[in-house]
């Protein structure tokens, strides 16, 4: 058998000489950084299609939050959308310390007043649970919007300026990113149905410390107060008022209850809040954790004020966590964390009859979104 | 003639691997995909309600809410909202009856 000849050469004349001449142009082309431009390529396709992904979520979010408000007979929805989700606050100046939580809550408080309008013009025959189920479903809308804009800005920018470790950094961290989308898609169905959350164990625990036959009123904006009596002890049990999707004002609700029972010569015995808090990897949904300080996730004007009045008037401030993930936490509370609501509850009973004493008064705390839990 | 021959194999083979790699990232983008559609197939939420002394449990109806009245009997409350566990979802499949204690 003769090598079959191609232009006066052998076959494998010609597979060696192809294959070094690809040899060589792929070396030439590595020291041109084609091998980084081709890693490029595939981490934008990669980036691309997860933004695709987050961009179908936000609109679907967005088409939800309509269709509810649509359904509860809303007003002039467009505008309302177009108002609220892209609203923003403007954090406060904080190179000059002084009065930064005044200016925060006062944002804050405006921001919520604004809100209330808002929903109060376009959603005038509905109750105030169907309004606030409205605006945590634009509030998720608006936050879907956020992260794609974000990314979409991230990845445009990083083109635009060839900026190869911004995208690569971007690439990287988008599982996770696509990940937070996913748990705040999924969580808008049950705000919207009023199932509550993993974040309302908080509350759920102070509503079972209180039971059902307890006289709840009104204590400061969407928050409320009962007192019961434990194994001699009072108990003043604050949580924000359901069902409605709220968190309350908690703090303020707190310092206002400290500072009437000090005035009428009662000084609490004990401050003890309960919430929900995110857990490690690792570390089992529900499990309980006890410990000192203010069991609040706030940016800091309702925390500051649990660690004033107990600071203030030297009221022990103790705490329970109850462990569950980011996910778990503000999607249909599982049944890992609602029997980690009982442990809570026993915990915090036990608390109770160790630290007071039978006469004293104890100031439970539930912090966290109330959805789908009244009282 | 013959001298053909090889650019049509080289070309072939190159055809067939940028096939493979396109199938294969397709498949793979299918899969990211059909795994956040999946992650969005709801939990079953159970209701307990608190009828005297005894729990019974219900699929969650919209307007439940803990601590709100019940029509399972007279005097009845919820107690409790849960979503149930996938897995005990999984072993529940094809008997989605109201679960009773």
């Amino acid at each position: 058998m003769q090598p079959v000849s191609l232009m006066g050469g052998s076959l494998p004349d010609w597979i060696s000489a192809v294959s070094q001449l690809i040899f060589l142009v792929i070396f030439v082309l590595l020291f041109l950084g084609a091998n980084q431009r081709l890693q490029v390529y595939v981490w934008k396709g990669d980036i691309r299609s997860k933004l695709s992904m987050i961009e179908w979520m936000a609109a679907g979010a967005r088409r939800k939050a309509r269709e509810y408000i649509v359904k509860n007979r809303g007003s002039d929805v467009d505008t309302l959308l177009e108002r609220t989700i892209d609203f923003f606050i403007i954090e406060p100046v904080n190179i000059e310390p002084i009065d930064i939580i005044k200016r925060l809550d006062h944002l804050f408080n405006v921001r919520r007043l604004r809100f209330k309008e808002f929903f109060k013009d376009a959603m005038k025959d509905v109750s105030e649970v169907v309004r606030s189920r409205a605006e945590v479903a634009i509030e998720i809308a608006a936050a879907l919007n956020y992260i794609y804009k974000v990314v979409r800005h991230l990845l445009m920018y990083g083109e635009k300026t060839k900026n190869w470790v911004l995208i690569m950094q971007l690439q990287l961290l988008m599982p996770a990113i696509l990940q937070q989308a996913q748990t705040l898609w999924k969580a808008q169905d049950y705000f919207i149905k009023g199932v509550p959350i993993g974040d309302g164990a908080g509350p759920l625990v102070v509503y079972r410390l209180a039971g059902p036959e307890a006289r709840w009123v009104d204590v400061d904006d969407e928050t409320v107060a009962a007192e019961v009596e434990f194994e001699g002890r009072r108990l003043v049990l604050v949580k924000a008022k359901g069902p409605a999707s709220s968190v309350g004002r908690p703090g303020h609700a707190v310092e206002k209850i400290v500072e009437d029972l000090i005035a009428r010569g009662s000084k609490p015995a004990l401050l003890l809040t309960i919430d929900a808090a995110l857990k490690l990897e690792g570390e089992e949904t529900g499990s309980i954790a006890e410990g000192v300080g203010a069991a609040i996730g706030d940016p800091g004007p309702e925390k500051i004020r649990f660690e004033r009045v107990a600071a203030e008037n030297g009221i022990p401030l103790r705490a329970i966590a109850i462990k569950m993930s980011e996910e778990e936490a503000i999607t249909a509370m599982n049944e890992k964390v609602y029997k980690g609501v009982e442990k809570a509850v026993e915990r915090a009973r036990k608390i109770i009859l160790e630290e007071t004493r039978p006469g004293d008064i104890a100031v439970v705390v539930g912090v966290g979104n109330t959805a789908g839990i009244g009282q | 003639m013959e001298g053909q021959v090889m650019p049509y194999w080289l070309q072939a083979l190159l055809l067939i691997v940028s096939l493979a790699g396109i199938i294969y990232l397709t498949i793979k983008q299918a899969r990211e995909v059909s795994r956040v559609m999946e992650s969005q197939k709801p939990p079953r939420i159970i209701t307990e309600v608190k009828c005297g002394d005894e729990i019974i449990k219900r699929d969650f109806q919209e307007g439940d809410y803990v601590g709100g009245p019940s029509a399972e009997c007279e005097g009845g409350r919820v107690v409790g909202i849960y979503a149930v566990a996938e897995s005990q979802q999984g072993e529940q499949k094809g008997r989605r009856k109201p679960l009773l204690p």
